[in-house]
Protein backbone atom coordinates (compact mmCIF):
# COMPACT_ATOMS: atom_id res chain seq x y z
CA UNK A 1 0.00 0.00 0.00
CA UNK A 2 2.67 2.65 1.28
CA UNK A 3 4.67 2.07 -1.89
CA UNK A 4 1.76 2.35 -4.74
CA UNK A 5 0.81 5.54 -2.66
CA UNK A 6 4.14 7.23 -3.12
CA UNK A 7 4.14 5.96 -6.67
CA UNK A 8 0.94 7.84 -7.07
CA UNK A 9 2.57 11.25 -5.77
CA UNK A 10 5.52 10.68 -7.80
CA UNK A 11 4.17 10.18 -11.25
CA UNK A 12 3.97 13.82 -12.07
CA UNK A 13 7.50 14.01 -11.68
CA UNK A 14 8.32 11.28 -14.64
CA UNK A 15 8.80 14.29 -17.18
CA UNK A 16 11.10 15.84 -14.48
CA UNK A 17 13.29 13.15 -13.28
CA UNK A 18 15.44 13.13 -16.37
CA UNK A 19 16.51 16.76 -16.02
CA UNK A 20 16.62 15.89 -12.23
CA UNK A 21 19.18 13.06 -12.24
CA UNK A 22 21.11 15.13 -15.28
CA UNK A 23 21.43 18.27 -13.18
CA UNK A 24 22.66 15.80 -10.46
CA UNK A 25 25.18 14.44 -12.63
CA UNK A 26 26.47 17.55 -13.78
CA UNK A 27 26.74 18.91 -10.23
CA UNK A 28 29.55 15.64 -9.36
CA UNK A 29 30.71 16.24 -12.44
CA UNK A 30 31.33 20.50 -11.46
CA UNK A 31 32.22 19.14 -7.49
CA UNK A 32 34.94 17.06 -9.22
CA UNK A 33 36.57 18.88 -11.53
CA UNK A 34 37.29 21.98 -9.04
CA UNK A 35 37.87 19.55 -6.26
CA UNK A 36 40.94 18.69 -9.15
CA UNK A 37 41.94 22.38 -9.91
CA UNK A 38 41.79 23.71 -6.14
CA UNK A 39 43.48 22.52 -3.40
CA UNK A 40 41.00 24.79 -1.31
CA UNK A 41 37.67 23.38 -3.00
CA UNK A 42 37.05 20.35 -1.21
CA UNK A 43 37.00 21.30 2.41
CA UNK A 44 34.46 21.11 4.99
CA UNK A 45 34.44 25.05 5.62
CA UNK A 46 34.39 25.69 1.57
CA UNK A 47 31.09 23.64 1.98
CA UNK A 48 30.00 25.76 4.78
CA UNK A 49 31.10 28.90 2.46
CA UNK A 50 29.24 27.40 -0.64
CA UNK A 51 25.80 26.78 1.44
CA UNK A 52 26.56 30.86 3.21
CA UNK A 53 26.50 32.09 -0.28
CA UNK A 54 23.71 30.47 -1.35
CA UNK A 55 21.51 30.68 1.46
CA UNK A 56 20.03 34.24 0.38
CA UNK A 57 19.27 33.55 -3.02
CA UNK A 58 17.94 29.70 -1.44
CA UNK A 59 15.20 31.21 0.24
CA UNK A 60 14.25 33.65 -3.16
CA UNK A 61 14.57 30.79 -4.81
CA UNK A 62 11.92 28.51 -2.91
CA UNK A 63 9.54 31.30 -3.26
CA UNK A 64 10.25 31.95 -6.65
CA UNK A 65 9.81 27.04 -7.38
CA UNK A 66 5.77 28.48 -6.05
CA UNK A 67 5.09 30.87 -8.41
CA UNK A 68 6.60 29.01 -11.25
CA UNK A 69 5.61 25.81 -10.47
CA UNK A 70 1.55 27.42 -10.60
CA UNK A 71 2.24 28.58 -13.94
CA UNK A 72 3.27 32.06 -13.11
CA UNK A 73 7.23 34.48 -12.53
CA UNK A 74 8.05 36.65 -9.99
CA UNK A 75 10.63 39.22 -11.21
CA UNK A 76 9.57 41.88 -8.16
CA UNK A 77 11.93 39.41 -5.85
CA UNK A 78 14.54 41.92 -6.86
CA UNK A 79 13.16 44.70 -5.35
CA UNK A 80 11.82 42.79 -2.52
CA UNK A 81 15.25 41.53 -1.31
CA UNK A 82 16.42 45.17 -0.89
CA UNK A 83 13.38 46.68 0.33
CA UNK A 84 13.11 43.50 2.84
CA UNK A 85 16.65 43.97 3.74
CA UNK A 86 16.36 48.05 4.36
CA UNK A 87 12.98 48.06 5.95
CA UNK A 88 14.26 45.25 8.64
CA UNK A 89 17.19 48.10 9.76
CA UNK A 90 15.20 50.53 9.95
CA UNK A 91 11.99 49.10 12.76
CA UNK A 92 15.48 47.47 14.36
CA UNK A 93 17.05 50.80 14.88
CA UNK A 94 13.71 52.35 15.85
CA UNK A 95 14.56 50.21 19.21
CA UNK A 96 11.77 47.35 17.73
CA UNK A 97 12.39 44.30 19.48
CA UNK A 98 14.00 42.01 16.61
CA UNK A 99 11.46 39.41 15.95
CA UNK A 100 9.17 42.06 15.79
CA UNK A 101 11.15 44.02 12.92
CA UNK A 102 11.70 40.48 11.41
CA UNK A 103 8.15 39.90 11.30
CA UNK A 104 6.92 43.97 9.79
CA UNK A 105 9.94 42.99 6.82
CA UNK A 106 8.52 40.22 6.12
CA UNK A 107 5.07 41.51 6.05
CA UNK A 108 6.01 44.25 3.80
CA UNK A 109 6.48 42.00 1.54
CA UNK A 110 4.05 40.16 2.12
CA UNK A 111 1.87 43.33 1.07
CA UNK A 112 3.52 43.55 -2.15
CA UNK A 113 3.55 40.05 -3.46
CA UNK A 114 -0.63 40.61 -2.50
CA UNK A 115 -0.32 43.58 -4.90
CA UNK A 116 1.55 41.03 -7.44
CA UNK A 117 -1.43 38.30 -6.99
CA UNK A 118 -4.19 41.26 -7.61
CA UNK A 119 -2.25 42.72 -10.63
CA UNK A 120 -2.11 39.31 -11.90
CA UNK A 121 -5.58 37.96 -11.20
CA UNK A 122 -7.89 40.61 -11.16
CA UNK A 123 -6.34 43.19 -13.39
CA UNK A 124 -5.55 40.10 -15.69
CA UNK A 125 -1.52 41.66 -16.64
CA UNK A 126 0.83 38.76 -17.44
CA UNK A 127 2.94 38.22 -14.44
CA UNK A 128 6.12 39.14 -16.24
CA UNK A 129 4.97 42.80 -17.21
CA UNK A 130 3.11 43.25 -13.37
CA UNK A 131 5.93 41.67 -11.42
CA UNK A 132 8.22 44.11 -13.70
CA UNK A 133 6.31 46.76 -12.50
CA UNK A 134 6.07 46.30 -8.68
CA UNK A 135 10.30 44.98 -8.65
CA UNK A 136 11.01 48.85 -9.81
CA UNK A 137 8.20 50.05 -7.35
CA UNK A 138 9.66 48.16 -4.59
CA UNK A 139 13.48 48.79 -5.46
CA UNK A 140 12.70 52.95 -5.98
CA UNK A 141 10.91 52.24 -2.13
CA UNK A 142 14.06 50.72 -0.91
CA UNK A 143 16.32 53.65 -1.87
CA UNK A 144 13.96 56.01 -0.97
CA UNK A 145 13.51 54.66 2.50
CA UNK A 146 17.54 54.52 2.73
CA UNK A 147 18.15 57.97 1.14
CA UNK A 148 20.16 55.25 -0.97
CA UNK A 149 22.68 55.07 2.11
CA UNK A 150 23.68 52.06 3.65
CA UNK A 151 22.22 52.43 7.47
CA UNK A 152 24.14 50.87 9.60
CA UNK A 153 22.60 48.46 12.44
CA UNK A 154 22.53 50.20 15.52
CA UNK A 155 21.53 47.24 17.49
CA UNK A 156 24.19 44.24 16.65
CA UNK A 157 22.30 41.82 17.99
CA UNK A 158 19.37 42.40 15.46
CA UNK A 159 21.99 40.25 13.84
CA UNK A 160 21.29 37.33 15.25
CA UNK A 161 20.59 34.94 12.18
CA UNK A 162 24.42 35.25 11.12
CA UNK A 163 26.00 36.00 14.01
CA UNK A 164 24.70 32.95 15.84
CA UNK A 165 25.56 29.62 14.83
CA UNK A 166 24.61 25.86 15.53
CA UNK A 167 28.06 23.88 15.79
CA UNK A 168 29.44 25.94 13.11
CA UNK A 169 26.24 26.09 11.04
CA UNK A 170 24.78 30.04 10.57
CA UNK A 171 21.45 30.00 12.08
CA UNK A 172 20.33 31.73 8.27
CA UNK A 173 21.73 28.24 6.92
CA UNK A 174 19.58 26.52 9.25
CA UNK A 175 16.81 28.85 8.73
CA UNK A 176 17.15 27.97 4.92
CA UNK A 177 16.75 24.15 5.55
CA UNK A 178 13.62 24.53 7.68
CA UNK A 179 11.98 26.70 5.31
CA UNK A 180 12.72 23.93 2.04
CA UNK A 181 11.46 21.25 4.36
CA UNK A 182 8.06 23.09 4.79
CA UNK A 183 7.94 24.25 1.62
CA UNK A 184 9.27 20.62 0.19
CA UNK A 185 6.51 18.92 2.44
CA UNK A 186 3.42 21.42 1.42
CA UNK A 187 3.97 21.10 -2.45
CA UNK A 188 4.28 17.34 -2.01
CA UNK A 189 1.69 15.93 0.34
CA UNK A 190 -1.02 18.41 0.66
CA UNK A 191 -3.59 20.16 -0.41
CA UNK A 192 -2.59 23.12 -1.07
CA UNK A 193 0.60 22.12 -2.70
CA UNK A 194 -1.55 19.39 -4.95
CA UNK A 195 -3.50 22.64 -5.93
CA UNK A 196 -0.96 24.93 -7.06
CA UNK A 197 0.50 21.96 -9.33
CA UNK A 198 -3.32 22.05 -10.61
CA UNK A 199 -2.96 25.42 -11.64
CA UNK A 200 0.14 25.50 -13.09
CA UNK A 201 -0.98 22.50 -15.62
CA UNK A 202 -4.21 23.96 -16.50
CA UNK A 203 -5.64 27.24 -15.07
CA UNK A 204 -8.81 27.32 -16.55
CA UNK A 205 -9.87 23.32 -15.72
CA UNK A 206 -8.62 24.02 -12.21
CA UNK A 207 -11.43 27.07 -12.35
CA UNK A 208 -13.75 24.71 -13.74
CA UNK A 209 -12.92 22.06 -11.61
CA UNK A 210 -14.02 24.88 -8.50
CA UNK A 211 -10.70 25.97 -7.77
CA UNK A 212 -10.11 29.29 -5.87
CA UNK A 213 -7.59 29.77 -8.60
CA UNK A 214 -7.24 33.86 -8.00
CA UNK A 215 -7.01 33.24 -4.05
CA UNK A 216 -4.22 30.23 -4.22
CA UNK A 217 -2.42 32.38 -7.08
CA UNK A 218 -2.64 35.69 -4.75
CA UNK A 219 -1.36 33.50 -1.60
CA UNK A 220 1.39 32.59 -4.03
CA UNK A 221 2.83 35.45 -5.05
CA UNK A 222 2.35 36.84 -0.97
CA UNK A 223 4.51 33.74 -0.05
CA UNK A 224 7.03 34.02 -2.64
CA UNK A 225 7.43 38.00 -1.67
CA UNK A 226 7.18 37.06 1.83
CA UNK A 227 10.37 34.50 1.26
CA UNK A 228 11.90 37.83 -0.74
CA UNK A 229 11.72 39.91 2.33
CA UNK A 230 12.80 37.21 4.72
CA UNK A 231 16.06 36.48 2.63
CA UNK A 232 16.82 40.45 2.67
CA UNK A 233 16.35 40.29 6.42
CA UNK A 234 19.23 37.70 6.08
CA UNK A 235 21.22 39.77 3.99
CA UNK A 236 20.96 42.85 6.64
CA UNK A 237 22.26 40.52 9.62
CA UNK A 238 24.99 39.07 7.24
CA UNK A 239 25.87 42.91 6.56
CA UNK A 240 24.84 44.23 9.75
CA UNK A 241 23.29 46.97 7.92
CA UNK A 242 20.69 48.15 5.44
CA UNK A 243 21.27 48.55 1.98
CA UNK A 244 18.86 49.41 -1.01
CA UNK A 245 21.94 48.01 -3.51
CA UNK A 246 21.59 44.26 -2.27
CA UNK A 247 19.95 41.67 -3.94
CA UNK A 248 19.74 42.85 -7.56
CA UNK A 249 20.64 39.92 -9.30
CA UNK A 250 17.27 38.00 -7.17
CA UNK A 251 15.37 37.64 -9.72
CA UNK A 252 17.72 35.96 -12.20
CA UNK A 253 19.36 33.55 -10.45
CA UNK A 254 16.43 32.36 -8.55
CA UNK A 255 14.17 31.75 -12.03
CA UNK A 256 17.98 30.20 -13.26
CA UNK A 257 17.98 27.78 -10.51
CA UNK A 258 14.70 26.66 -10.65
CA UNK A 259 14.47 26.13 -14.39
CA UNK A 260 17.61 24.33 -14.00
CA UNK A 261 15.64 22.26 -11.59
CA UNK A 262 13.93 21.24 -13.89
CA UNK A 263 10.67 23.13 -13.50
CA UNK A 264 8.77 23.76 -17.10
CA UNK A 265 8.93 27.21 -17.84
CA UNK A 266 5.02 27.67 -18.18
CA UNK A 267 3.92 25.75 -15.17
CA UNK A 268 3.11 22.39 -13.82
CA UNK A 269 6.27 20.84 -13.10
CA UNK A 270 9.18 21.52 -10.60
CA UNK A 271 9.47 21.25 -7.11
CA UNK A 272 12.23 21.88 -3.97
CA UNK A 273 14.42 19.31 -4.59
CA UNK A 274 15.39 20.50 -8.00
CA UNK A 275 15.34 24.17 -7.00
CA UNK A 276 18.03 23.32 -4.03
CA UNK A 277 19.84 21.89 -6.69
CA UNK A 278 19.71 24.34 -9.19
CA UNK A 279 21.08 27.11 -6.68
CA UNK A 280 23.64 24.93 -5.17
CA UNK A 281 25.22 24.17 -8.81
CA UNK A 282 25.48 28.17 -9.33
CA UNK A 283 26.70 29.00 -5.87
CA UNK A 284 29.63 26.08 -6.16
CA UNK A 285 30.07 26.96 -9.21
CA UNK A 286 30.46 30.54 -8.55
CA UNK A 287 32.57 29.50 -5.11
CA UNK A 288 35.12 27.57 -7.19
CA UNK A 289 35.78 30.18 -10.26
CA UNK A 290 36.19 32.37 -6.78
CA UNK A 291 38.41 30.12 -5.57
CA UNK A 292 40.68 29.69 -9.58
CA UNK A 293 40.93 33.68 -8.96
CA UNK A 294 38.46 33.61 -12.19
CA UNK A 295 36.88 37.41 -12.27
CA UNK A 296 33.87 37.60 -10.50
CA UNK A 297 31.75 39.42 -14.20
CA UNK A 298 32.82 35.57 -15.87
CA UNK A 299 30.85 34.21 -13.05
CA UNK A 300 27.61 35.88 -14.56
CA UNK A 301 28.43 34.60 -17.67
CA UNK A 302 29.13 30.90 -16.90
CA UNK A 303 25.32 31.53 -15.02
CA UNK A 304 23.87 32.17 -18.31
CA UNK A 305 25.63 29.66 -19.67
CA UNK A 306 24.90 26.87 -17.76
CA UNK A 307 21.46 28.14 -17.88
CA UNK A 308 21.05 27.96 -21.59
CA UNK A 309 22.89 24.55 -22.03
CA UNK A 310 20.10 23.24 -19.17
CA UNK A 311 17.30 24.14 -20.95
CA UNK A 312 18.41 23.61 -24.22
CA UNK A 313 18.95 19.36 -23.40
CA UNK A 314 15.54 19.56 -21.58
CA UNK A 315 14.04 21.19 -25.35
CA UNK A 316 16.48 18.42 -27.44
CA UNK A 317 15.34 15.79 -25.13
CA UNK A 318 11.25 16.77 -25.40
CA UNK A 319 11.97 16.56 -28.75
CA UNK A 320 13.80 13.68 -29.04
CA UNK A 321 11.12 11.58 -27.30
CA UNK A 322 8.46 13.31 -29.13
CA UNK B 1 -42.55 30.48 -26.12
CA UNK B 2 -43.77 27.87 -24.36
CA UNK B 3 -45.37 26.35 -27.82
CA UNK B 4 -42.14 25.05 -29.05
CA UNK B 5 -41.34 23.19 -25.29
CA UNK B 6 -43.45 19.48 -25.71
CA UNK B 7 -45.30 18.33 -22.82
CA UNK B 8 -41.83 16.90 -20.52
CA UNK B 9 -44.67 14.76 -18.76
CA UNK B 10 -45.51 14.62 -14.90
CA UNK B 11 -43.62 15.41 -12.54
CA UNK B 12 -40.55 18.04 -11.93
CA UNK B 13 -37.73 18.79 -13.79
CA UNK B 14 -34.55 17.80 -12.45
CA UNK B 15 -33.07 20.76 -13.96
CA UNK B 16 -35.08 23.67 -16.31
CA UNK B 17 -33.32 27.02 -17.13
CA UNK B 18 -36.15 29.36 -18.56
CA UNK B 19 -35.73 32.02 -20.93
CA UNK B 20 -31.74 32.45 -20.50
CA UNK B 21 -29.89 35.55 -21.93
CA UNK B 22 -26.35 36.13 -22.27
CA UNK B 23 -24.03 38.42 -24.51
CA UNK B 24 -20.75 39.08 -24.87
CA UNK B 25 -20.03 42.66 -25.82
CA UNK B 26 -22.76 43.42 -28.48
CA UNK B 27 -22.72 39.60 -29.37
CA UNK B 28 -26.37 38.20 -28.44
CA UNK B 29 -24.65 33.97 -27.73
CA UNK B 30 -27.88 32.92 -25.97
CA UNK B 31 -31.41 35.00 -26.35
CA UNK B 32 -34.63 33.91 -24.50
CA UNK B 33 -33.81 29.75 -24.18
CA UNK B 34 -34.93 27.38 -22.23
CA UNK B 35 -34.93 23.48 -21.75
CA UNK B 36 -35.07 21.21 -19.19
CA UNK B 37 -34.20 17.73 -18.09
CA UNK B 38 -36.07 15.28 -16.51
CA UNK B 39 -34.94 12.44 -14.23
CA UNK B 40 -32.95 9.45 -16.48
CA UNK B 41 -33.40 11.42 -19.92
CA UNK B 42 -31.25 12.35 -22.04
CA UNK B 43 -31.81 15.98 -24.15
CA UNK B 44 -29.71 16.20 -26.89
CA UNK B 45 -28.65 20.17 -28.05
CA UNK B 46 -27.81 20.60 -31.45
CA UNK B 47 -26.62 23.22 -33.67
CA UNK B 48 -24.21 24.93 -35.91
CA UNK B 49 -20.91 26.13 -33.95
CA UNK B 50 -22.08 29.96 -32.47
CA UNK B 51 -25.06 28.95 -32.40
CA UNK B 52 -24.61 29.18 -28.43
CA UNK B 53 -24.88 25.55 -27.40
CA UNK B 54 -21.60 25.40 -25.34
CA UNK B 55 -22.58 29.42 -23.78
CA UNK B 56 -26.37 27.85 -22.82
CA UNK B 57 -24.28 24.77 -20.64
CA UNK B 58 -21.65 27.02 -19.71
CA UNK B 59 -24.05 28.83 -17.58
CA UNK B 60 -25.45 26.15 -16.27
CA UNK B 61 -22.36 24.91 -15.32
CA UNK B 62 -21.13 27.64 -13.79
CA UNK B 63 -18.23 28.76 -15.58
CA UNK B 64 -20.45 31.79 -17.20
CA UNK B 65 -23.13 33.76 -15.32
CA UNK B 66 -26.13 34.38 -16.95
CA UNK B 67 -27.36 38.37 -17.75
CA UNK B 68 -30.82 37.03 -17.29
CA UNK B 69 -33.09 34.15 -16.93
CA UNK B 70 -33.63 31.24 -14.34
CA UNK B 71 -32.28 28.09 -12.64
CA UNK B 72 -34.90 26.00 -11.32
CA UNK B 73 -33.25 22.85 -9.49
CA UNK B 74 -35.88 20.77 -8.61
CA UNK B 75 -38.42 23.21 -8.89
CA UNK B 76 -36.72 25.68 -6.84
CA UNK B 77 -34.62 28.91 -8.24
CA UNK B 78 -31.32 28.30 -7.81
CA UNK B 79 -28.05 31.19 -8.35
CA UNK B 80 -25.33 29.34 -9.80
CA UNK B 81 -22.26 32.16 -9.65
CA UNK B 82 -19.60 29.87 -10.24
CA UNK B 83 -18.43 26.17 -11.20
CA UNK B 84 -18.61 24.88 -7.08
CA UNK B 85 -22.27 25.85 -6.96
CA UNK B 86 -23.10 23.79 -9.81
CA UNK B 87 -21.48 20.74 -8.48
CA UNK B 88 -23.12 21.67 -4.99
CA UNK B 89 -26.51 21.15 -7.15
CA UNK B 90 -24.82 17.98 -8.27
CA UNK B 91 -24.43 19.36 -11.68
CA UNK B 92 -21.66 18.04 -13.48
CA UNK B 93 -19.68 18.92 -16.86
CA UNK B 94 -17.68 16.63 -18.83
CA UNK B 95 -16.07 19.78 -21.41
CA UNK B 96 -15.18 19.20 -24.88
CA UNK B 97 -11.25 19.28 -23.85
CA UNK B 98 -12.31 17.44 -20.51
CA UNK B 99 -10.47 19.96 -18.83
CA UNK B 100 -8.13 17.72 -17.36
CA UNK B 101 -4.40 18.47 -16.13
CA UNK B 102 -2.32 16.95 -18.21
CA UNK B 103 0.96 17.33 -15.47
CA UNK B 104 -1.17 14.99 -12.98
CA UNK B 105 -1.69 11.27 -13.10
CA UNK B 106 -5.98 10.22 -13.65
CA UNK B 107 -6.39 9.73 -9.70
CA UNK B 108 -5.23 13.63 -9.18
CA UNK B 109 -7.75 14.24 -11.40
CA UNK B 110 -10.20 12.73 -10.49
CA UNK B 111 -9.91 14.68 -6.90
CA UNK B 112 -8.90 17.54 -7.81
CA UNK B 113 -10.57 20.74 -5.93
CA UNK B 114 -12.26 17.56 -3.58
CA UNK B 115 -9.33 15.88 -2.24
CA UNK B 116 -9.38 13.34 0.16
CA UNK B 117 -7.53 14.62 3.15
CA UNK B 118 -6.11 13.41 6.72
CA UNK B 119 -7.35 16.02 9.73
CA UNK B 120 -3.82 17.64 8.59
CA UNK B 121 -4.85 18.44 5.28
CA UNK B 122 -2.34 15.97 3.92
CA UNK B 123 -3.56 14.02 0.86
CA UNK B 124 -4.74 10.65 1.73
CA UNK B 125 -3.34 8.93 -1.66
CA UNK B 126 -4.14 5.43 -0.90
CA UNK B 127 -7.96 6.23 -0.33
CA UNK B 128 -8.06 8.30 -3.46
CA UNK B 129 -6.69 5.87 -5.47
CA UNK B 130 -8.88 2.82 -4.27
CA UNK B 131 -12.10 4.62 -4.25
CA UNK B 132 -10.52 6.08 -7.93
CA UNK B 133 -9.99 2.52 -9.19
CA UNK B 134 -13.83 1.45 -8.12
CA UNK B 135 -15.55 3.96 -10.10
CA UNK B 136 -13.24 3.97 -13.22
CA UNK B 137 -13.04 0.52 -13.47
CA UNK B 138 -16.66 0.45 -13.72
CA UNK B 139 -17.02 3.08 -16.30
CA UNK B 140 -13.63 1.35 -18.43
CA UNK B 141 -12.30 -1.60 -17.09
CA UNK B 142 -9.27 -1.79 -19.84
CA UNK B 143 -8.55 1.16 -17.98
CA UNK B 144 -5.01 0.30 -16.28
CA UNK B 145 -2.61 3.09 -16.03
CA UNK B 146 -4.16 5.31 -13.11
CA UNK B 147 -1.03 7.03 -12.05
CA UNK B 148 0.71 7.79 -15.41
CA UNK B 149 -0.15 11.98 -16.38
CA UNK B 150 -2.89 11.81 -18.25
CA UNK B 151 -1.26 13.59 -21.37
CA UNK B 152 -0.06 9.75 -21.95
CA UNK B 153 -3.44 8.94 -22.03
CA UNK B 154 -6.24 8.08 -25.17
CA UNK B 155 -9.03 10.15 -25.96
CA UNK B 156 -11.39 7.57 -24.50
CA UNK B 157 -9.51 6.78 -21.46
CA UNK B 158 -9.26 10.58 -20.58
CA UNK B 159 -12.98 10.36 -20.76
CA UNK B 160 -13.49 7.96 -18.16
CA UNK B 161 -11.90 10.05 -15.91
CA UNK B 162 -13.90 12.80 -16.85
CA UNK B 163 -16.86 10.75 -16.57
CA UNK B 164 -15.76 8.24 -13.97
CA UNK B 165 -15.39 12.19 -11.54
CA UNK B 166 -19.08 12.49 -12.04
CA UNK B 167 -20.26 9.70 -11.25
CA UNK B 168 -18.45 9.44 -7.89
CA UNK B 169 -19.23 12.61 -6.74
CA UNK B 170 -23.27 12.07 -7.54
CA UNK B 171 -23.70 13.64 -10.40
CA UNK B 172 -27.46 14.22 -10.72
CA UNK B 173 -27.19 16.13 -14.01
CA UNK B 174 -24.52 15.34 -16.21
CA UNK B 175 -23.75 17.88 -19.20
CA UNK B 176 -21.76 16.67 -22.09
CA UNK B 177 -19.94 18.57 -24.52
CA UNK B 178 -18.94 16.85 -27.76
CA UNK B 179 -18.68 13.56 -25.97
CA UNK B 180 -17.91 11.17 -28.66
CA UNK B 181 -15.66 13.88 -30.83
CA UNK B 182 -12.53 12.37 -28.98
CA UNK B 183 -13.55 8.69 -29.50
CA UNK B 184 -13.12 5.87 -31.65
CA UNK B 185 -15.64 3.87 -32.96
CA UNK B 186 -15.28 1.16 -30.49
CA UNK B 187 -15.17 3.45 -27.38
CA UNK B 188 -17.92 5.83 -29.11
CA UNK B 189 -20.35 2.28 -28.59
CA UNK B 190 -18.86 1.88 -24.96
CA UNK B 191 -19.58 5.43 -24.39
CA UNK B 192 -23.61 5.09 -26.02
CA UNK B 193 -24.16 1.57 -23.55
CA UNK B 194 -22.33 3.60 -20.70
CA UNK B 195 -25.01 6.49 -21.59
CA UNK B 196 -27.50 4.12 -21.55
CA UNK B 197 -26.82 2.44 -17.94
CA UNK B 198 -26.48 6.58 -16.36
CA UNK B 199 -29.73 6.58 -17.44
CA UNK B 200 -31.07 4.23 -15.75
CA UNK B 201 -29.50 5.17 -12.43
CA UNK B 202 -32.10 8.34 -12.82
CA UNK B 203 -28.96 10.83 -14.12
CA UNK B 204 -30.20 13.46 -16.35
CA UNK B 205 -27.86 14.36 -19.30
CA UNK B 206 -27.53 17.29 -21.51
CA UNK B 207 -25.62 16.40 -24.75
CA UNK B 208 -24.22 18.54 -27.45
CA UNK B 209 -23.47 17.00 -30.36
CA UNK B 210 -22.62 17.67 -33.76
CA UNK B 211 -23.10 14.38 -35.12
CA UNK B 212 -26.74 13.94 -35.84
CA UNK B 213 -27.06 10.13 -35.32
CA UNK B 214 -25.34 9.91 -32.26
CA UNK B 215 -28.02 12.47 -30.47
CA UNK B 216 -30.91 10.13 -32.15
CA UNK B 217 -29.59 7.36 -30.83
CA UNK B 218 -28.95 8.84 -27.22
CA UNK B 219 -31.11 11.27 -26.54
CA UNK B 220 -35.05 11.13 -25.31
CA UNK B 221 -35.68 15.07 -26.49
CA UNK B 222 -33.54 17.14 -29.21
CA UNK B 223 -33.36 20.78 -28.77
CA UNK B 224 -32.18 22.84 -31.52
CA UNK B 225 -30.42 26.10 -31.77
CA UNK B 226 -29.41 28.66 -34.13
CA UNK B 227 -27.96 31.68 -33.27
CA UNK B 228 -28.26 31.92 -30.11
CA UNK B 229 -31.88 31.26 -30.34
CA UNK B 230 -33.94 28.02 -29.93
CA UNK B 231 -35.72 26.91 -33.16
CA UNK B 232 -37.52 23.94 -31.04
CA UNK B 233 -37.33 21.19 -29.02
CA UNK B 234 -39.04 17.78 -29.91
CA UNK B 235 -39.35 14.26 -28.80
CA UNK B 236 -36.52 12.15 -30.42
CA UNK B 237 -39.28 9.25 -31.49
CA UNK B 238 -41.25 11.73 -33.25
CA UNK B 239 -38.98 13.69 -35.44
CA UNK B 240 -36.80 12.57 -38.39
CA UNK B 241 -32.95 13.28 -38.76
CA UNK B 242 -34.03 15.30 -42.03
CA UNK B 243 -36.47 17.42 -40.11
CA UNK B 244 -33.98 18.35 -37.62
CA UNK B 245 -31.62 18.99 -39.83
CA UNK B 246 -33.94 21.45 -41.82
CA UNK B 247 -34.49 22.80 -38.08
CA UNK B 248 -30.46 23.37 -37.62
CA UNK B 249 -29.95 24.59 -41.13
CA UNK B 250 -33.03 26.74 -42.08
CA UNK B 251 -33.79 27.76 -38.48
CA UNK B 252 -37.32 26.75 -38.74
CA UNK B 253 -39.74 24.11 -37.25
CA UNK B 254 -40.63 21.47 -39.39
CA UNK B 255 -44.01 22.70 -40.10
CA UNK B 256 -42.93 25.94 -40.62
CA UNK B 257 -40.51 24.87 -43.12
CA UNK B 258 -41.58 24.72 -47.32
CA UNK B 259 -41.30 22.37 -49.53
CA UNK B 260 -38.96 23.79 -51.44
CA UNK B 261 -36.77 24.68 -48.21
CA UNK B 262 -36.30 20.64 -47.68
CA UNK B 263 -35.81 20.27 -50.91
CA UNK B 264 -32.33 22.16 -50.40
CA UNK B 265 -31.49 19.69 -47.77
CA UNK B 266 -31.56 17.26 -50.56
Amino acid sequence: MRTSDSESVTSRWHSTRAQFFGIGAFYIAVVVFFTLTSDYFFSYSNALNILTNVTVIGIVALGQTLAIVSGGFDLSVSGVVPLGAVTFVIFSNAEMATPAAMLLAVLVGVAVGIGNGLIVTKVGINPLIATLGTLSIAAGLAFALSNGVTIPMKNIDAGVLAERTWGRIPYYVVTLIGLSLVIWFAMRFTVIGRRIYAIGGNREASRLAGLRVDEITIAIYATCAGLAAFAGVVVSSQLLAGSATVGADAALTSIASVILGGAALFGGVGGVGGTLLGVLVLGTIANGMALLMVPAFYQQIATGVILLLAVGFGRLRAVLSG
Amino acid sequence: MWSVEPDVGGGTPLVEMRDIHKSFGGIHAVEGVSISVMPGEVVGIVGHNGAGKSTLIKILSGAYQMDGGAILVNGNRVSIGNPRDAKRHGIETIYQDLALHDNLDAVANFFIGREIHTRYGTLDNGAMERAARGVINRINPSFVSLKDPVLSLSGGQRQSIAIARAVYFNARVLIMDEPTAALGQRETRAFKELVLRLKSEGIAMLVISHDIHDVFDMSDRITVMANGRQVGTRRTAEVTKDQVLGMIILGKLPEEGTEEDLAQLH
